[in-house]
């Protein structure tokens, strides 16, 4: 049976449409009015609330915690400050992405790392030898996620106290209605927003001060649906939509290093030891074949292909999940796949995460992409563009 | 310091490897934990004026190529194979001892039973040719899987000269008989329980196996490589012990320019830049050099020498996981003079004696003995291989007096309750009742007992888990996947470390093979050249 959150009191009787969606063994809102409109409207616009208690987290104290970490992660932990946050891809020994997630460094040795799927084995196998406790803190951790422009007033409210100070993927503690909370600048839509870490019996308590504290200002509780449509925007990477883990992956064509996923910035080549180290420092001397980018497609040329047809212009109402055929400029060889897409109310473009080969992958770069249509196979237009899509100043300001 | 290359421990194998090292023109130390070198092949003083072979009663077969490359017979190393093999018990209250000749023992077993003295011969031949087939196989790296592909393997593996000659009935032979329980193929050979008893503990000998235990055959055929036709049960005898051997490498070693460093154990491997760099030793000095050759098994150097950090956590996973279980105490009695052996009429021919000296009546009881440690227990009446090596060699005990030696299987590693000295007494006591049997004076003439359990060994020869093969003999750890595929080659995913214990092929107790085709490896790696 699929386990419900330490929320599920809160959000059960929101969830209009009864529409629940599958995560991690939990189940979440996929939206909780008929239509997820309004609530991507409101990560962009007001400020949504989103329960994200579903991550996997895991608490890692000890004199070498950070060293553990930084067997395991790209990014060098070591070099962390208290209070940071990262975001990190981590690889097996051939370099192939395992998993991504933040490290949160809640104390010189405590910290917090959220993953997609389970990783306590690979952590415990990586903790040879080392002074380090590795707890699986998933089930008595809850996670609720604020997020858009109104974010920070409304969480200043709940915590009654000034969080100007605290910069992006940075934390501080503080307390909600007398319920000690940790809150990351971080989230999952590129946007101003914060996570909140509470003790999973405190949830619906900090649930209902973030409903109270945000309602003047238009909070609204937001699913998976309007979420998926903000980080296509944002340009971020989802485990088993994006990428394989290598620890599913049937065969290597299905692996990626952090190179191919275009996630050059994370990988500390410096530091002496992680998990993949020689194969991907291998791979940066000779160059990724693979890279991780935006699509954009041409909305000309995609009305074009719908009125060739007779037909108005359809486009998707959510993003969508499934490996899509991309071909050079003249459409000869298909040089890549996207796998997420969506249009943008916001931009008003329609947007696709995508693996292209690595001559394919400058910046405006022309491409085709499959469209079906009607049952046929079509083109249309398409260009490379920099990720993220969009990137509001007020995310890290 | 600065070396071309660093062989960690002192045994017959690294001793073996820095010679051939050395004759390849690098320049090479040994580094040896202990006062004495030699590994698990020592020879020992236990008791005032009283020597044993402390873990082992043969030094194992040495390639003749070895014998021949490191001048052995030159710096002392001559060994000659013990004119009997096994002494056992039988029902009329004599024991049998099997000499080597095939004919002579074919005889002896008649009185046993014809069947099985008509059979004796072919038995001896059959032994013969697929342990010699083994000998092939050891002499060459370990197929690479890697590479190749598994009939690729097949047909290397038919490459072998002796392979033309064992045929496609001897391969199939082969391939038949190595995963069969030792039981089942001396079954098929013989009837007499006592014969079959004690050719069965050559299929168990430092495996946490019973000869029920599927395997069990290959453990007996490679027991026998090296050894000539007839000689079932057969040893190296040499003056002086088991030891004699590594003093024989180590003259060798030094000869070649080797410096053999004796009471200097390596505490970390130093990895620099994604390479070895040297070792640290314990006593606090580095040595430097880009080839570190590593002979302690494969669970201590990569869980105990190097940080973990540089390795696959899958791969350390492996190691983890590699099978040790040593199963033998070993006790030495220190004799005030020869025990008299009867067992119920005459007395045993001292000649009897000479052999190694099985205990068990069946193998039924060899295998309930295993039934305890699979438990997790200790057997209460354990299966008892002794030998008096001071009737071949009197200068290991003080004129008149004698030693024997007991390989006493089995017990658990970590037995429930631990190893208490109230446990190693009681261990010490079920093989003394056990000799009692058949030398029911034993008691009086014991001056002192000796008593090694698999953690004594493991302290004594850091031999994780007592096991002095560095790693069970069995299918799954054996060639290719001797200690893991990833260094079944002998080179390790990190650069500049190499392995040449006996934890890798062919490995498991034989005397230098695994250190010559380390030895090979590194001298034709291109990055070495």
């Amino acid at each position: 049976m699929l386990r419900t959150t330490p929320l599920h009191d809160r959000t059960a009787p929101l969830n209009q449409g009864r529409n629940w969606r599958r995560w991690a063994g939990f189940t979440v809102a996929s939206s909780y009015e008929l239509s997820h409109d309004r609530e991507y409207f409101a990560i962009r616009n007001s400020a949504a609330l989103l329960d994200v208690s579903p991550l996997f987290k895991y608490h890692i104290a000890g004199r070498d915690a950070a060293r553990l970490l930084d067997r395991v992660v790209t990014r060098d932990v070591g070099r962390t400050q208290v209070g940071q946050v990262l975001y990190t891809p981590w690889c097996d020994a051939r370099g192939k992405v395992i998993d991504d997630g933040t490290v949160a460094r809640l104390a010189e040795h405590s910290f917090r790392l959220t993953s997609a799927e389970p990783n306590l084995r690979w952590l415990g196998d990586n903790a040879r030898r080392l002074d380090v406790r590795i707890e699986d803190v998933s089930d008595r951790t809850a996670a609720l996620a604020l997020q858009g422009p109104s974010a920070r007033v409304i969480l200043e409210r709940a915590v009654e106290r000034d969080l100007a100070a605290v910069q992006y993927f940075r934390l501080t503690t503080g307390q909600v209605r007398g319920r000690d909370v940790t809150i990351t600048r971080t989230g999952y839509t590129g946007d101003l927003g914060y996570e909140i870490w509470m003790d999973a019996t405190d949830a619906i308590a900090v649930w209902d001060a973030l409903i109270e504290a945000g309602t003047p200002y238009g909070i609204v509780p937001c699913g998976i649906l309007a979420l998926d449509m903000a980080r296509i925007e944002a340009g971020l990477l989802l485990l088993d939509v994006d990428y394989v883990s290598s620890n599913q992956a049937l065969i290597d064509a299905q692996m990626s290093t952090p190179l191919e996923l275009s996630l050059d910035w994370t990988v500390a080549f410096d530091k002496p030891q992680f998990n993949g180290r020689l194969p991907i420092r291998a791979e940066r001397e000779r160059g990724p074949e693979w890279r991780f980018v935006g699509v954009e497609v041409d909305w000309v040329s995609l009305e074009d292909v719908f009125t060739s047809l007779g037909l108005a212009p359809r486009l998707p109402t959510q993003a969508w999940r499934t490996s899509v055929p991309l071909y050079d400029a003249n459409g000869i060889e298909q040089i890549g796949y996207a796998t997420s897409g969506c249009w943008s109310p916001l931009l008003k473009k329609y947007l696709t995460l995508a693996h292209v080969e690595a001559r394919y992958s400058s910046p405006d770069t022309p491409l085709q992409i499959e469209v079906t249509v009607e049952h046929r196979r079509r083109r249309a237009q398409a260009a490379v563009r920099r990720l993220p899509f969009f990137n509001p100043e007020r995310k890290r300001a | 310091m600065t070396y071309d290359a660093i062989v960690i421990g002192g045994g017959v194998n690294g001793l073996v490897a820095a010679s051939y090292l050395a004759k390849g023109g690098k320049r090479v130390v040994v580094c040896e934990r202990r006062e004495s070198l030699g590994g698990v092949s020592v020879t020992e003083e236990f008791h005032p004026g009283f020597r044993a072979n402390t873990a082992v009663d043969d030094a194992g077969w040495v390639p003749e190529r070895v014998m021949r490359d490191l001048a052995l017979a030159r710096h002392g190393y001559t060994p000659a194979f013990a004119a009997s093999g096994l002494t056992f018990p039988v029902d009329d209250g004599t024991a049998v001892s099997l000499p080597a000749n095939v004919g002579e023992a074919a005889s002896i077993l008649h009185r046993l039973s014809p069947a099985d003295a008509a059979r004796w011969p072919a038995f001896c031949a059959m032994v013969e040719r697929l342990s010699g087939f083994l000998a092939v196989l050891y002499e060459a790296p370990a197929p690479d899987v890697h590479a190749r592909s598994m009939s690729d393997i097949l047909t290397m593996m038919s490459l072998g000269r002796r392979v033309r000659g064992l045929g496609k009935r001897g391969m199939i032979d082969l391939l038949r008989t190595i995963p069969m329980p030792v039981s089942d193929l001396l079954d098929e050979w013989f009837e007499h329980p006592g014969l079959k008893a004690a050719l069965s503990l050559l299929g168990v000998l430092n495996v946490q196996h019973g000869p029920y235990s599927g395997g069990t055959s290959l453990v007996f055929l490679h027991r026998h490589v090296g050894l000539p036709e007839g000689h079932i049960g057969g040893r190296r005898m040499t003056p002086g012990g088991v030891g004699r051997l590594p003093l024989a490498l180590a003259a060798a070693a030094r000869a070649a320019g080797v410096d053999v460093l004796t009471r200097s154990e390596v505490a970390e491997i130093v990895v620099e830049r994604d390479r070895v760099a040297g070792v640290r030793l314990s006593r606090g000095d580095v040595l430097s050099a880009a080839t570190i050759v590593s002979s302690a098994d494969p669970r201590r150097t990569f869980g105990t020498m190097i940080d973990p950090g540089w390795f696959d956590p899958g791969m350390l996973n492996a190691i983890d996981n590699i099978r040790m279980r040593g199963p033998a105490t070993r006790l030495h009695l220190a004799l005030s003079e020869l025990p008299a052996f009867s067992s119920g009429g005459s007395q045993w021919p001292v000649e009897a004696l000479r052999g190694w000296i099985a205990l068990p009546r069946s193998v039924e009881e060899v295998e309930r003995a295993y039934d305890a440690a699979k438990h997790g227990g200790i057997a209460a009446q354990p299966a008892i291989l002794a030998t008096i090596p001071t009737l071949d060699d009197p200068s290991l005990a003080p004129t008149g007096a004698h030693v024997l030696s007991v390989q006493s299987q089995y017990t658990a590693y970590a037995p429930d309750g631990g190893w208490t000295e109230a446990v190693r007494a009681a261990m010490s006591n079920a093989v003394l009742d056990g000799l009692t049997r058949v030398a029911p004076r034993i008691r009086d003439i014991v001056q002192h007992v000796q008593v090694l359990a698999p953690p004594d060994l493991e302290a004594r020869f850091g031999v994780t888990e007592g096991s002095v093969l560095h790693g069970e003999l069995a299918l799954d750890q054996y060639l290719f996947m001797r200690p893991i595929p990833e260094c079944a080659r002998h080179a390790t995913p990190l650069e500049g470390l190499w392995l040449c214990g006996s934890g890798t092929h062919p490995g498991a107790g034989t005397a230098g093979a695994s250190g010559v085709l380390a030895a090979r490896a590194i001298l034709s790696n291109r990055r070495n050249a």
